[in-house]
């Protein structure tokens, strides 16, 4: 088996590992050997790549903005944190209103 | 401007008063905002990061982590809990820059294999000693430039199946591609990738 053979084969076995030739010429190829183990060893060091940086402040702000203006939250007074929209607030109360309606009625 | 430490701090308040992801979830389900807050303090940092790895721009990752977060705050109520939320949020957060990508009219898979050069896919003949090998002399820093130095199409493969752990088949159905595109574009991209590293690795010897 020749290096272009073996290279043009290798997206496809070098997870999975290749059959009895293509391994033998693995181990008897410095120049294979070293590619595969570098692409390898690239393959490693990116699994340990952690996310490393937050995004900036402005990206909470621009997701508040767009949920105000959604309507699906009220805007935040100063000092204060984002609060269900009236939409949302008035749900819980319906239901107790139901539940008041249904007791009175038994 | 909300300052950085106080979603943080809201975040965290949220968890140590004794409320768990989980339960952070279910409020944030029934539109508890704070809750939802939370969450996006926990998770902005793995959304960004895959955000700007996959877009290789700033301006770009951020607001693509903003509109991951809305599309999170509108289905949120969809999620079922058969998979961990993190893993339902990223596969979120890739759909969204996919989507972004696409409209860009951005190759997600690289044309590139098409034009460049016949002997770039000749076999490699690297001639030389054994020290020629990367192992051991890659830092953080140096793959991190090198990866958003890829091409935008080989860039996304790597990111997705090297850094984000997706499975061929899970990145083939995801960008329109057969297993074996996605497993010849990331083969490319770790090529590039090793070229570049050796590039640098080389510079870094001649400066000494």
């Amino acid at each position: 088996m020749t290096c272009a053979e073996f290279q043009r084969v290798l997206p496809e076995i070098i997870e999975t590992g290749g059959n009895a030739e293509q391994e033998a010429h693995l181990k008897s190829c410095q120049v294979c050997s070293d590619l595969v183990a570098d692409l390898r060893y690239i393959a490693e060091a990116a699994k340990l790549l952690v996310p490393m940086e937050d995004p900036s402040p402005k990206v909470w702000d621009g997701i508040e903005r767009a949920l105000v203006k959604e309507g699906l939250v009220r805007p935040a007074g100063p000092g204060r944190r984002l609060l269900r929209s009236s939409a949302w607030g008035t749900v819980p109360w319906i239901r107790m209103m139901f539940f008041f309606i249904l007791v009175l009625a038994t | 401007m909300r300052p950085q430490k106080r979603t943080l701090t809201t975040a965290k308040k949220i968890l140590a008063s004794g409320i768990s992801e989980a339960e952070a979830i279910e409020r944030a389900k029934h539109g508890d905002p704070q809750c939802f807050e939370a969450l996006y303090g926990l998770h902005k940092r793995r959304v960004y990061s895959l955000c700007l790895r996959m877009t290789g721009n700033t301006a770009e990752a951020e607001d693509l982590t903003q509109e991951a977060f809305l599309q999170l705050y509108r289905k949120i109520a969809t999620f079922r809990g058969e998979s961990a939320f993190s893993t339902w949020l990223h596969r979120l957060a890739v759909n969204v820059v996919l989507m972004h990508l696409r409209k860009k009219g951005l190759p997600e898979v690289s044309l590139e294999e098409s034009m460049e050069p016949q002997q770039e896919d000749g076999p490699k003949k690297d001639i030389g000693a054994r020290d020629n090998v990367l192992a051991g002399s890659i830092d953080r820093v140096n793959l991190e430039r090198a990866i958003e130095s890829l091409p935008p199409g080989y860039r996304i493969i790597f990111v997705l199946h090297d850094i984000e752990g997706y499975e061929h088949n899970e990145i083939a159905e995801m960008m329109g591609c057969s297993i074996g595109n996605s497993k010849s574009q990331l083969h490319k991209a770790r090529m590039k990738l090793r070229d570049l590293l050796k590039i640098s690795r080389a510079e870094k010897a001649v400066r000494r």
